[in-house]
């Protein structure tokens, strides 16, 4: 039996370190249990959900779910009023909806992220009138802008996901710029600028690191942002259009029948609100651990 | 002060000249037909080619649909013919007292609500109000706007579902605004005001829902630290009334971030007002604006963006300023 005589303290590294603090807030860790399930469910869509979303069961529609008296066991959740099984198209949405988000988060973060970089390094005569032009569009309400956009270029899915990456591409960019700004104003960068380090190695060794906590957390927030803007781009007829098992649409779909079906209205609306809350309470607990301070 | 106040003009005078030229490239791009509704359609045939007299035409062209824009002639609807000024006159008041009321409404709960949850900071109410707080800035507002008059409307039957007055009131209008226009209309007396109200109601905790949540947290995150400082303790050993320190010492020195949260909600509620009036068919400006996306009338788009933009900036630059005369420390930075 070996002893490990030298008792050393285990000095956990940063990242390390974020998760067990991580862990002692219990909601944010339930939180992101439930994200992570919403996460799963949306990956294994074609796994978990029954049939397929735009199947419709003739002499089925508008059936209540399980708990009702006269509910199918064969529809979970009930169905709409085209008998579509309304459990089987929120797995589809979830799928729909989690990935059309991280795509628009991935693609507007990273434009937003290296222009903002270019920004920040580059002392040139093009800064001020970018971020004039920015902050400017910033300052627009963001669904205004992205039905205008909508407007201008048309409804449909793939339209309005351009409208939302557009409208949340300023947000990375100033942070970014602004945080890499106050960076480079600490001793750290000036040693390694003195070190010969170009700004490249500047960049990606000594700034994205520190930077990297802020830039995670807006990712968070800006994911559950491009949810609720395609879902109400979706709920405002100018998003996904009708036979795609889009959260948003399902809802304006059911609110026709808000009196005679509400089942079919509330259980849409839980799934949004679920995964939204899910999503703030993780980004309020990473806030926590990373010491950002709150509300910008 | 004054200096600022200058730049707070010129600010708002760039800003807006810089709307107005992104409007004018999105109209050129998209639609250069469509901009015939504001600039007469001969200024856009021109024989010349050159590189430079192109550009000189474009900014011709720029500058006479700025001067149409700033004397308010902004065309005519496609599908109705009346004049986009026109229409904003009648749909905008609809749309400014249910922000204001809003506004004002989540301001007041927010800064009360905060205040309690900073003092008594880790009991029950404090955890009651961020949690419930927590839930009311997740909710989608289309969502809880659908839950609401389900439950209060179809459910109880207390609450109207649509509009902004019962349809047996006839109110001549004054202000636009129904809230005085029912007051100044001698014919029924009380009840035209109640019915106002009433219809109210739903729309306003719909909007106010996430304005009231952010408000309340940051006026709860900037009590704490602000309740936390020597001074407060000082007054406190001075025997100053609990309350005249928590709302006259200490809430003047942490409006700042809320000042600085107000204008992000402003964008929100705009953004809510959308969603909002378009459920509870409230005839105001962003149901106007969302119908004329509907039925692609861009005269009417051009017009509702310019204006809804132009209120935008016009209050961020007022609250700036108000923000600047309250704490002299952000004045003298560079901008």
């Amino acid at each position: 039996m070996s002893t490990n005589f030298y008792i050393q303290a285990q000095i956990p590294s940063v990242y390390q370190k974020w998760w067990l603090d991580f862990k002692t807030n219990k909601l944010a860790l339930n939180a992101l249990v439930i994200f992570i399930t919403i996460l799963l469910i949306a990956i294994f869509a074609n796994i978990i959900a029954p049939f397929d979303p735009t199947t419709q069961f003739e002499n089925a529609a508008h059936r209540p779910p399980f708990w009702y008296n006269n509910g199918d066991g064969r529809f979970l959740l009930g169905t709409d009023d085209l008998g579509r099984d309304l459990f089987s198209r929120l797995v589809y949405g979830a799928r729909l909806s989690l990935s059309l988000a991280s795509l628009v988060v991935i693609v507007s973060s990273i434009i937003g992220i290296s222009f903002g970089a270019f920004l920040a390094f580059s002392a040139s005569w093009v800064d001020t009138p970018i971020m004039k032009i920015m902050s400017f569009i910033l300052s627009l309400p963001s669904l205004l802008l992205a039905i205008v956009i909508v407007a201008i270029i048309g409804p449909g899915l793939p339209n309005a996901i351009y409208a939302v990456m557009l409208v949340l591409i300023p947000h990375f960019l100033i942070s970014t710029r602004s945080a890499i700004k106050l960076e480079l104003k600490n001793e750290y960068t000036t040693a390694m600028c003195l070190d010969g380090a170009n700004q490249f190695q500047l960049l990606f060794y000594a700034i994205l690191p520190n930077i990297l906590p802020s830039l995670v957390l807006q990712m968070v927030v800006a994911f559950s942002t491009a949810i609720l803007e395609i879902a109400a781009l979706g709920f405002l007829g100018l998003g996904a259009q009708a036979p795609y098992p889009e959260w948003g649409t399902i809802l304006s779909e059911s609110y026709d029948y808000l009196v005679f079906a509400p089942w079919s209205v509330a259980v849409p609306g839980l799934a949004i609100f679920f995964t939204i809350l899910s999503i703030n309470l993780v980004a309020e607990g990473l806030r926590d651990v990373m010491n950002i301070e709150k509300h910008r | 002060m004054f200096r600022i106040f200058i730049r707070q003009i010129l600010n708002l005078t760039s800003s807006f000249f810089l709307l107005c030229f992104f409007t004018f490239i999105l109209c050129d791009y998209f639609f250069p037909e469509g901009l015939s509704f504001i600039i007469p359609i001969d200024s856009f045939n021109s024989s010349e080619t050159g590189f430079l007299s192109q550009i000189i035409l474009y900014f011709s062209r720029f500058f006479e649909y700025l001067s149409n824009v700033l004397t308010g002639r902004l065309g005519y609807s496609i599908s109705r013919g009346i004049s986009i000024s026109d229409e904003i006159i009648h749909y905008l008041p609809a749309s400014m007292e249910l922000a204001f009321v809003t506004l004002a409404l989540s301001l007041t709960f927010g800064l009360w609500l905060g205040t309690i949850a900073a003092k008594c900071k880790d009991k029950w109410q404090d955890k009651l109000i961020l949690s419930v707080t927590l839930i009311g800035y997740s909710l989608p507002i289309f969502w809880w706007a659908m839950l609401l008059v389900l439950f209060f409307s179809m459910w109880l039957g207390i609450t109207p579902v649509a509009s902004r007055i019962g349809f047996e009131y006839d109110i001549d209008v004054v202000t636009g605004f129904l809230l005085f226009d029912s007051l100044l209309s001698p014919r029924y007396g009380f009840d035209a005001f109640i019915s106002v109200i009433h219809h109210m109601i739903l729309p306003v905790i719909v909007l106010g829902t996430i304005p009231l949540a952010a408000i309340t947290r940051v006026t709860r995150s900037s009590m704490i630290k602000t309740l936390s400082e020597d001074y407060i303790n000082n007054a406190i050993v001075r025997g100053i009334p609990t309350l005249s320190i928590t709302w006259k010492h200490a809430l003047r020195n942490a409006f700042e971030p809320i000042l600085t949260s107000l204008s992000l909600q402003i964008s929100s509620i705009i953004t809510g007002a959308i969603i909002t009036e378009s459920i509870f068919a409230w005839p105001g400006a962003g149901k106007w604006l969302l119908e004329a996306v509907y039925r692609r009338d861009f005269p009417v788009i051009h017009g509702g963006l310019l204006i809804t933009a132009g209120i935008v900036i016009f209050i961020y630059i007022t609250l700036d300023y108000i923000s600047m005369w309250l704490n002299p420390k952000l004045r003298d930075r560079s901008s």
